[in-house]
């Protein structure tokens, strides 16, 4: 995943911190939106998919912590990282707690933002990287179960005893011999996928 | 490519390597006339009381504003900040007509070395003179448009563009990269 793709949501009351924190991701080529409070931001979840939050923990009406719990909720694999003042770093532990990827401590040093942006931006490309191939796992396990409970396949003959290595090789190539008619019959002759002869 | 002016408008006064480098490299490195704006000014309303620093952005707002036309380039050796970080480097807008960058960060505190700072200084004002230009940060290793979070970062980098970012200031693009 490259920046151009991570989609970065900033939740803050404050407009000079929007901005700026906005404008510094930008030059970084992330796509970055912003929120002015907290219900606005769980609004943006709703409509959007968002790889990265950053949110301020104290906010008028909907603070920090509510707002964390609802993007658990509603986008369970976007890190949040919290952004917080040097008075309440508690709270921004408490948020780790809560399921928060970091925290980072208004004004942030320019090196800490980076390395952070990046450590997250690595985790997202392994998440992604994970959902990807676990669908692609999901597919091939439902394509073999196709072919192992089709009473038309045609069957393997069951090996009596494993072969070693070397006869293995020698032996002549094992010809597919045709399923059985009755269909009684060929639930007992086909194996299922999860046999040892199957595997 | 349109020309660059280069303004002092730091505290002390800056040597005359000083400027004469930076142009020599901005010049190179946009292949555009670069004059330097006579006379030395102090940005107002840009130092904040409490940072005991000086405002970027409130800079680049004041230099669109005494500056009437063109792109204009402010050197500075005064501490720069924005908001939510401890210090910047530099800034500049974005396709705009205004940047600034500060020396105040980049010698190393304890061994000041002339030389080194002034190498920085010239990176430091190629990169941001190149987000004037309308480029974003490059991924490309030692593409002046890297991201420079720390003085390490200044001196991995060369003080040219990559042939992309190149190809980009010469079509005169904004577009993100």
């Amino acid at each position: 995943m490259t920046t151009s793709e991570t989609r970065v949501l900033i939740v803050d009351d404050e407009e000079i911190v929007r901005e700026s924190l906005g404008g510094w991701l930008e030059k970084d080529g992330y796509f970055v939106a912003s929120a002015p409070d907290g219900r606005a931001g769980v609004e943006r979840m709703k409509s959007e998919q968002w790889n990265v939050m950053l949110v301020d923990l104290k906010m008028p009406g909907m603070d920090g912590l509510q707002v964390l719990d609802q993007a658990r909720k509603l986008q369970p694999d976007a890190a949040v990282i919290m952004i917080t003042a040097y008075a309440t770093v508690d709270t921004a532990v408490r948020a780790m707690k809560l399921g928060a990827a970091d925290y980072l401590v208004k004004p942030f040093d320019p090196e800490e933002l980076s390395l952070l942006m990046q450590k997250v931006v690595a985790q997202q490309h392994l998440v992604r990287e994970n959902v990807v191939l676990r669908k692609a796992l999901k597919k091939e396990h439902r394509f073999r179960d196709l072919v192992s409970k089709s009473p038309s396949s045609p069957r393997w003959p069951r090996a009596r005893t494993p072969p070693s290595s070397s006869s293995a090789r020698a032996a002549p190539a094992r010809r597919w011999s045709p399923a059985p008619s009755t269909p009684r019959a060929a639930a007992a002759a086909v194996p299922s996928s999860r046999s040892p002869a199957r595997r | 490519v349109e020309s660059i002016r280069v303004w002092w408008i730091g505290e002390r006064q800056p040597g005359e390597r000083v400027l004469g480098h930076v142009c020599s490299h901005l010049e190179r490195a946009f292949r555009a006339p670069v004059a330097v704006l006579p006379g030395a000014e102090r940005p107002e309303g840009a130092y904040d009381a409490r940072r005991k620093q000086w405002s970027s952005t409130r800079i680049l707002a004041w230099l669109v504003q005494t500056v009437p036309e063109g792109r204009v380039l402010g050197l500075t050796d005064l501490d720069l900040f924005i908001p939510i970080l401890t210090f910047v480097f530099g800034e500049a807008q974005v396709g705009g007509r205004a940047a600034v960058v500060s020396t105040a960060r980049l010698g190393e505190p304890g061994f000041p070395d002339e030389r080194v700072v002034l190498e920085r200084l010239a990176k430091e004002s190629v990169h941001e003179v190149g987000h004037m230009m309308g480029l974003l940060h490059c991924g490309t290793p030692g593409c002046v448009m890297g991201r420079s979070a720390s003085v390490r970062d200044v001196d991995q980098k060369r003080s040219e563009l990559c042939r992309a970012c190149h190809e980009h200031v010469a079509r005169g693009t904004k577009e993100a990269r």
